[in-house]
């Protein structure tokens, strides 16, 4: 079940589990939610994400996904069950909207997450200068959130969350709102700066090509209730370019994934 | 305040194409209005030099009312001067009251279930009809008027920054949360200033209130024409069937409303404009 981060690992000795046990980051334990009215959002979850990995839970709306990930954030509480992860460990969040605040400029909106995690002003502007240099928005540094387009909303909230360099990034459908073009820019420049700063990343998405495109594992989720399906592995090399989108390779893994998903849906 | 301050550095530089307005622009914004008002001025001559050309004690000329204004301005000047005090403090008072209450309900969510319901059937009651009960109390003097105004006022300060201060997004509450922010930071940060427009909202209902409250007051206190505010001169001007200065002193009245519903507003735009649909300028 545990994705390897390269190939040689693929052949783990048992010997090696305790290293492995190390480099897991976040340790998901049963974790399940269930409503006080009774309503069962998520059926109890195993899932170990390592240093460094990018896994996507992927699922339709209804499966428990956002409701994992907001778990892992800490947002909510598990029913039962318990996540483990490093507490000293950054951990920054970006929701399906870009929240920014409408009253603070984007320099500000940028700002805005390290005055709440208390970091040193002059280091925290610094950051800033450079997270929004990673996201392409230098230049718009005085402007305010209204004059931006979607795209740019999105690209500043993931400034504002790259500024504090999370060890951790939790995403919740960070792109679903913007157009197709846009997102695919996006998910390059975010797989380019996973690559430079090696975040462990959890990104829900309810889109199939976008999981695959950008993950080491997929999980498949499906609804009614909320459970763990399937964990993909994605077999493709990083740093991985547009064009991997294109081949037969990535083709009919979509194809298998997605009939997975279709016949989760149905049963 | 200090989110005052935040608010204000935080307008750069920057400013869109549509804030920049031309000339004919604002000819264009303002025309309209001014000629609504030439043409009802000029129905009201009309009317008061053939209908009521014989009786002109019910219906005055707008010569007249401008006559009486130019002779009495003295009397205009101390009732306008009294009654802008009385609204004053009672709406500073209803800021005050309202601001701090709105703030306190929302911070603790017992509070806010215990006396919101009061705050809402409070509004019903019509305050107009507990004022005499107010002069009962207060005595027949200012101190009185200003608790009428306050009592007017403060119910839409209250209501719409209660309204702003609970209405804060959800997901920008989690931002806050999953950093571990404070209540205060959460609240001079988030809430706060999430909230200036619905609490300017009911800033600009209550300036207008608060002057309605003093006349109401003055009405009610009554006494003698000589030192009262417009509400008694107004009274006093009936009684002598002075319909010119009766006049005056409404449209003194009104003024007065209007000055303070212009300088909320003003205010607002001010702190809120660089963000806020309500405060932006129409573009194109």
């Amino acid at each position: 079940m545990r994705a390897p981060l390269d190939s040689q690992s693929k052949f783990v000795a048992k010997e090696k589990e305790n290293q492995i046990k190390s480099l897991t980051h976040i340790n998901v334990l049963g974790a399940s939610k269930i409503y006080p009215n009774g309503t069962v959002a998520l059926l109890p979850v195993d899932l170990q994400i390592q240093k460094g990995e990018f896994v996507s839970l992927l699922g339709p709306s209804g499966c428990g996904k956002s409701t994992l990930l907001r778990i892992i954030a800490g947002l909510s509480s598990a029913t039962e069950g318990s996540v483990q992860i490093p507490t000293t460990d950054r951990r920054a969040f970006v929701f399906q909207d870009p929240t920014l605040l409408p009253w603070r400029t984007v320099e500000s909106n940028a700002l805005l997450v390290c005055e709440l995690e208390g970091l040193d002003k002059a280091e925290s502007k610094i950051r800033v200068t450079e997270a929004l240099q990673m996201v392409g928005l230098t230049g718009f540094e005085k402007a305010y959130p209204r004059n931006l387009s979607g795209g740019m909303k999105m690209r500043l909230s993931l400034a504002r969350a790259l500024a504090i360099r999370p060890i951790m990034f939790l995403m919740d459908e960070p792109f679903s709102a913007v157009d197709e073009i846009t997102r695919e820019t996006l998910q390059d420049e975010l797989l380019r700066i996973w690559g430079i700063e090696g975040f462990t990343s959890v990104f829900v998405t309810h889109n199939l090509y976008e999981a695959i495109y950008l993950s080491h594992r997929v999980v498949v989720m499906s609804a009614r209730p909320g459970r763990v399906e399937k964990i993909f592995d994605i077999p493709f090399e990083y740093p991985r370019s547009p064009d991997l989108r294109s081949t037969p390779e990535f083709m009919n893994l979509a194809k298998e994934i997605g009939t997975f998903l279709r016949e989760g849906a149905i049963s | 305040m200090s989110i005052t301050k935040s608010l204000a550095g935080a307008q750069g530089n920057v400013q869109s194409a549509g804030t920049k307005i031309t000339t004919r622009e604002r000819v264009r914004e303002i025309l309209p209005p001014v000629v609504v008002l030439i043409l009802i001025i000029f129905a009201w001559w009309l009317i008061s030099v053939t209908i009521y050309a014989d009786k002109n004690y019910l219906l005055p000329r707008p010569m007249q009312v401008l006559h009486a204004a130019l002779s009495n301005p003295g009397l205009l000047w101390q009732g306008f001067r009294i009654t802008l005090i009385e609204a004053t403090m009672g709406f500073g008072l209803a800021i005050i009251v309202g601001l701090l209450s709105a703030i306190i309900m929302s911070l603790s969510k017992p509070l806010e279930r215990s006396f919101y319901p009061y705050a809402v059937l409070l509004q019903t009651v019509p305050v107009i009809a507990i004022a005499p009960i107010i002069v009962l109390w207060f005595g027949y003097n200012q101190r009185a008027v200003v608790i009428i105004a306050f009592m007017i006022a403060i119910f839409p300060i209250l209501n719409n920054s209660l309204l702003g201060l609970l209405s804060t997004e959800r997901n920008q509450v989690d931002l806050f949360r999953m950093h571990r922010a404070s209540k205060l930071t959460e609240f001079v940060k988030l809430r706060l200033p999430a909230a200036l427009p619905s609490i300017f909202a009911g800033l600009r209902i209550s300036a207008g209130l608060s002057v309605v409250g003093a006349i109401v007051g003055e009405f009610i206190i009554g006494s003698g024409g000589a030192d009262g505010g417009l509400g008694v001169k107004v009274l006093y001007a009936q009684a002598r069937m002075a319909t010119g200065l009766l006049f005056a002193e409404v449209l003194v009245a009104t003024l007065l409303g209007f000055a303070f519903f212009m300088l909320v507003t003003v205010t607002g735009n001010r702190l809120i404009r660089n963000w806020h649909e309500s405060a932006l300028r129409k573009e194109n």
